[in-house]
């Protein structure tokens, strides 16, 4: 990557160079590719003309994966096998996934869990990647370039884990991340940037498997989340579960013993549920024998059923409109995303509570993929001139350590606008105390039993001291993504320890790594010496823009340091001769790690005179 | 990674919070500049605007967008300005600062107490906007005194008042418990 090519804002970009970005929403139940194309962003559909990947997989055999339309045809004979909802496991433990109902069978994998299938034992992340494989292989065929990236959508709710597990993701099926995006966040781009609004706009964003409740203030081509609300184990689903539960019940049968049944059943009352959004009355046939084979009920009966389910998304939106200190009456529109926003009964509900119509008319299912499709174009460099607006978001759940008596001491607060950095000091309790353990939470309870446990690391080699004397501070960051790193040093001894959270449930960088270079070694010698190619056009345009910046700027490096990165920069000139790209691609990291904080330096002063508007002799 | 990392986040904060939105240092600021402000550099600094530059530059871009809404986080509170103020004046704010405590005011806070308790015991819900009306504007009567406090640079008497008025947010924030708790028994 070139040092400090900083495009000036409105400069267009190179007609010739094409640099598609593509939005992706990854569902519960489906899932989408969305790409400005022409200047409109639309939803990129299959062969078919369908835009909606059913987001189901099955693994035929260990190596034979179908996925979408192809793996649901095996639901009715195959439903422990064909997994569909993997979202809701994305970032959890076994026994989470235990906990959810899900009538799989489930396996530890580490901290986190794998579902086992008759021909694959595989983990939600790698599932996920399937998808989003399809997805990306739809959007190459139909764009014909090269992807530069994806923005993926995330419900805003999801904590570190579940972010990190869907970033995993991405990368296992290729793709490279441009940014994690909220939901919500993402609809109300699709809507602002439409109707060109101003004012708070209340989304209200209930999928398959989540809901997310975020109120955002639009002024000037800025998207300001002000508060987010939701809970990730709420969505349509639950609407089905609550329908089966609801004819066992009546039929006074138990199918708790029967995941498979259960599976026929939840598929049926799903149909049953979109019927009733039509008609008063419904009645489906469900593959089960005896009293269950055919099921029906009237909206009415349904709507009693739904309506305790309704009532939890408004006491999570009820709470963001206490964090945000705002009333109901202020919001000037309230936008739906999501499939289950179809049934009437959540609209009138809805409408209800914010005292006005809800917005219906962008489609629920396809909002948030064409936001993710116009906010991936921005950053992929494609605006067009005029065309420009900022999305600050923000935390959903606050970010603490445990302390003394596994209490929780939040450092970032729910609702921070990212990125953050908090950082708070912390001293040690005994005499002579050369470590300190520090477990990092997630969550809006007092206790560290009730909040979800990110990470835990250990800062060592304090210098011995009285009780109470170190002073050690520890750093948390949010970046833009949602997501955590944490540092923590000891103040009087620049003791320095970092982690980022993801060793509990996410993949190291190492395991992604290997698993992308396996599919790598594949390839055949035309791909090998295709990424030669690239690999050099690249080294070239990095050594030629360091000579441009030593050039410029050589007065922020001391000798040492000028000679350190000329010795780098010989070491690449030779490795451009040979023709293993491994050695090209190590001589290139060394040399980018050797200019890590020349270019930071550059960026640092460059940022300062932007704020400040001064020029360079005034500094 | 060179030796001299002089760039970690601590390392950005040599400007005040007020002079890096070009505001100048007081208790009375226009909130609406103060956002538009924030707005503004937040736009110029913003990971987003260097999507396609190399780890370093996102690095500090992340960086200095953190350390702007950090400091936009603390300006638009007002108790949080106030403490911040009262920090940049050398004054130490909080438990351990040395400050006595006013006798009325102790006095007045076990009153309050004693209301609440009562209220809550009685179930008495009508009553409650009423009395949080009262403490709101007993806190807009100490932050009108903290205001001329700050503006005469009297900082001993502005960190008594400041202990004041955090005594009151917490306060507010008991009611709001005791609104809750009640609700949901109803």
């Amino acid at each position: 990557m070139a040092l400090l090519q900083i495009s000036e804002p409105d400069a267009s970009p190179v007609p010739h160079q094409r640099k598609i970005a593509v939005g992706i929403d990854l569902g519960t139940t489906h899932s989408l590719v969305a790409a400005v194309r022409h200047s409109v962003a639309e939803v990129l559909p299959d062969e078919q003309g369908e835009p909606l990947l059913p987001s189901a997989v099955y693994f035929k055999a260990p190596d034979e994966v179908l996925v979408g339309r192809a793996a649901l045809a095996y639901q009715e004979s195959k439903p422990m096998d064909t997994l569909v909802s993997i979202k809701r496991l994305m970032g959890k433990s076994k026994s989470d996934a235990v906990q959810t109902g899900m009538p799989y069978a489930f396996e530890a994998m580490g901290n986190s869990v794998a579902i086992v299938t008759e021909n694959a034992t595989v983990s939600p992340v790698k599932v996920s990647a399937q998808i989003l494989m399809a997805l990306r292989e739809r959007a190459q065929a139909t764009l014909g370039d090269d992807l530069v990236g994806a923005v993926i959508t995330v419900p805003a709710y999801f904590d570190d884990g579940q972010r990190q597990a869907t970033r995993d993701a991405a990368r296992l099926a290729g793709l490279n991340v441009l940014r994690l995006l909220n939901e919500p966040t993402a609809a109300a781009i699709a809507y602002g940037l439409d109707n060109g609004s101003e004012g708070v706009y209340a989304v209200y964003d209930l999928g398959g498997g989540t809901f997310d409740l975020s109120l955002l203030r639009l002024t000037q081509g800025v998207f300001e989340v002000i508060a987010t609300g939701g809970d990730t184990a709420l969505g349509g689903d639950d609407f089905d579960e609550a329908i089966v539960q609801h004819v066992c019940q009546m039929h006074d049968i138990d199918l708790s013993e029967s995941p498979q049944q259960q599976r026929h059943l939840l598929t049926a009352a799903r149909r049953l549920r979109e019927q009733l959004s039509d008609e008063p009355t419904a009645t489906v046939s469900t593959g089960v024998d005896g009293p269950l084979s055919e099921i029906s009920l009237s909206r009415t009966a349904f709507e009693t059923l739904a309506q305790p389910l309704i009532t939890r998304t408004l006491q999570c939106a009820e709470r963001a409109f206490e964090d945000a200190k705002l009333a109901t009456e202020s919001v000037n529109g309230v936008v739906m995303v999501g499939g289950a926003t179809r049934m009437p009964v959540v609209q009138r509900m809805v409408g209800a509570f914010f005292g006005q119509e809800p917005l219906i008319n962008l489609n629920p299912d396809e909002v948030v993929a064409v936001g993710a499709a116009l906010q991936a174009n921005l950053l992929g460099g494609n605006r067009r001139p005029g065309e420009d607006w900022l999305l600050l978001d923000v935390t959903p759940l606050s970010l603490g350590l445990e302390t003394m008596g596994g209490l929780v001491e939040i450092i970032v607060p729910r609702n921070s606008t990212i990125p953050v950095a908090r950082a708070q000091e912390f001293t040690t309790y005994r005499d002579g105390q050369t470590a300190l353990a520090v477990h990092v939470v997630q969550g809006e309870r007092d206790l560290v039993s009730e909040c979800r446990s990110l990470a835990r690391f250990e800062l060592q080699g304090i210098p011995p001291m009285v009780a109470g004397a170190a002073r050690i501070r520890v750093t948390f960051q949010v970046d833009a993504d949602g997501l955590l790193n944490v540092s923590a040093q000891e103040q009087s001894s620049s003791v320095h320890a970092e982690v980022t959270v993801k060793p509990s449930h996410g993949l190291t960088d190492e395991q992604i790594t290997n698993m992308l270079q396996d599919s790598v070694t594949q390839a055949d010698q035309d791909a090998q010496w295709r990424m030669l190619r690239e690999e050099q056009v690249d080294a070239g345009q990095l050594l030629e823009s360091i000579a441009a910046a030593l050039e410029q700027d050589v007065s922020l490096l001391s000798p040492e340091e000028v000679t350190a990165i000329q010795a780098q920069m010989t070491q690449t000139k030779a490795a451009l001769e040979a023709t293993d790209v491994d050695v090209l691609r190590q001589a290139v990291k060394a040399l980018s790690a050797s200019t890590d904080d020349f270019a930071a330096r550059r960026m640092d002063r460059s940022i300062r005179q932007a704020l400040t508007g001064r020029t360079l002799d005034e500094i | 990674m060179g030796a001299a990392n002089r760039l970690r986040f601590d390392d950005l904060t040599q400007d005040n919070h007020f002079e890096l939105f070009g505001l100048v240092p007081g208790f009375d600021i226009d909130l609406t500049v103060l956002e538009a402000q924030w707005k503004a550099r937040v736009a110029q600094v913003h990971p987003d605007r260097f999507a396609s530059a190399g780890p370093a530059e996102k690095r500090v871009a992340m960086q200095w967008s953190a350390r702007l809404n950090g400091a936009y986080r603390i300006l638009r509170d007002p108790l949080q300005r106030a403490q911040y103020l009262c920090e940049l004046a050398g004054q130490a704010v909080g438990e351990g600062s040395g400050h006595a405590v006013d006798m009325a005011f102790l006095e007045q806070q076990m009153a309050w107490r004693e209301h609440l308790e009562t209220l809550e015991s009685s179930r008495d819900t009508q009553a409650l906007p009423a009395f949080t009306d009262e403490i709101l504007a007993d806190r807009q009567r100490r932050i009108d005194q903290i205001s001329t406090l700050f503006e005469k640079k009297q900082w001993s008497d502005a960190v008594g008042r400041l202990h004041e008025w955090m005594f009151i947010e917490k306060f507010l924030q008991e009611i709001q418990t005791v609104k809750r708790a009640l609700a949901s028994t109803e």
